[in-house]
């Protein structure tokens, strides 16, 4: 019992700090081009500890929360963020991340797929909307951004853990 | 297990959290009304939780790099002030000039029987924050309710249109930019007076939507508000066409439009706080 009530501590403080970031992020007001909400981020993290259903209940508040900032709709951020965390779920009973480099190739690959699925359910939504090369630079220029983020991350992590 | 209720003893809770997400996607992928129709309660519960949240960060930001540069400002202060100066007489001749132009402008209103046409509140306001999406556009002010900012209020700055207020908490405010993907204003063609619409694009570009053929539009023209549609104070310039492609096998042309306010860099805005001036 007390082993998961420190899990949900841990996943809630996770959730918390990525709402932080987000806030922070949305501050600086960052050019178009690098977008650095480091959802991937948190969607590496959620594929190594949580379950579907978890996921599940975990993204439709962060995505009510997220769409207080942003006009991202929250059942577009709710089914890209779970289909790509199932992606990852399953890819993680092959793959694991080793060092700091897989995990920034991870981000980038997380958050490209992540922006991809979101473009694509947009045009859903807006079908008048025009393809623009220009939006291959943004999610490129994005994930690529998010993924040195990730590899700072990482190190630091690690150092911090084996201080311990 | 990290919710273990759910699965194991309230199986009616996981039907409700199915309904739950069945409705949420339901309501974003059904849609057919504008951006304000689809606005639901909850989306409006957690934007008045965020949006006041941003406003403490922005202010904390804002007090840490004032300290910073109010040491800095102490040293130019001297020069600067004598520069000042100078652009103060400088600005006393233009302003003189001016006033000439007003009153001359009055007579021949008044000879040609002109109604007088009334002078806009405005609200100014710094921008906060930017939509952390890669898709949408938007920034939060830091004017709210308490200003007595209210949705729809047109933003405007010294260049031309920015957008409207989409929505306002007690401390800060959404505003939806005119280059969002769901952002529309009713324009019109300085030069030829041709009517048009204005729509944002998913990468941030303006462009004219349902521009039939055959319409006086070309490169280099100035567009302006309308004033129809009851949303944007009319002449307040939007942007200009920077290109057309006309398809002599298409129904509309496609039209690009360079717009006059450059988002990248805008930091202050002036909310239109009464429109109904223009209106009456």
């Amino acid at each position: 019992m007390l082993e998961r009530e420190t899990t949900w501590k841990l996943d809630i403080f996770v959730g918390f700090l990525w709402v932080l970031w987000v806030l922070i992020v949305t501050s600086l007001q960052l050019p178009d081009w690098l977008n650095l909400t480091g959802f991937s981020w948190l969607l590496l993290f959620g594929a190594a500890r949580w379950s579907w259903i978890q996921a599940a209940i975990f993204l439709l508040i962060l995505g009510w929360i997220f769409h207080g900032l942003s006009l991202t709709p929250s059942g577009v951020f709710w089914l890209s963020g779970i289909i790509v965390f199932s992606i990852l779920k399953i890819a993680q009973l092959r793959i694991m991340v080793r060092n700091a480099l897989q995990f920034a190739g991870s981000v980038f690959l997380t958050s490209l797929l992540y922006s991809g699925i979101q473009l694509f359910l947009i045009f859903k939504i807006y079908p008048e909307q025009a393809w623009s090369w220009m939006l291959l630079v943004f999610l490129m220029s994005s994930a690529a951004a998010q993924a040195i983020v990730g590899f700072f991350i990482y190190v630091i992590f690690v150092k911090l853990a084996s201080k311990k | 297990m990290l919710i273990p209720s759910i699965q194991s003893r309230r199986p009616w809770l996981l039907v409700v959290f199915v309904i739950v997400i069945g409705l949420e996607l339901y309501f974003n992928f059904s849609f057919k009304g504008g951006l304000q129709e689809r606005t639901r309660l909850i989306d409006r519960f957690f934007g008045s939780i965020t949006l006041p949240v941003e406003y403490l960060i922005a202010e904390i930001k804002a007090g840490a790099a004032n300290s910073i540069r109010y040491s800095a400002d102490l040293l130019n202060a001297k020069s600067e002030n004598l520069k000042l100066k100078a652009q103060i007489q400088d600005q006393k001749m233009s302003l003189h000039f001016l006033e000439e132009l007003r009153l001359e402008n009055e007579r021949l209103r008044s000879l040609l029987g002109f109604k007088e046409a009334q002078p806009l509140s405005y609200k100014p306001a710094k921008i906060i924050g930017k939509d952390p999406g890669i898709f949408f556009r938007t920034v939060i002010i830091d004017r709210g309710s308490q200003d007595g900012i209210s949705e729809k209020m047109p933003v405007v700055s010294s260049r031309g249109l920015v957008g409207y207020v989409l929505q306002s908490s007690f401390w800060s405010s959404k505003v939806l930019l005119i280059t969002d993907l769901n952002s529309s204003v009713d324009a019109v063609v300085q030069r030829s007076r041709t009517r048009a619409i204005v729509g944002g694009d998913i990468d941030g570009s303006l462009n004219l939507r349902f521009l039939p053929r055959r319409q006086d539009v070309k490169a280099g023209d100035v567009l302006v508000t309308s004033g129809l549609g009851g949303v944007f104070p009319p002449g307040f310039q939007i942007g200009t066409i920077s290109r057309v492609k006309k398809n002599p096998n298409e129904v509309l042309d496609e039209v690009d439009v360079d717009p006059a306010v450059d988002f990248d860099s805008l930091e202050e805005v002036l909310v239109v706080t009464d429109l109904s001036k223009v209106k009456d």
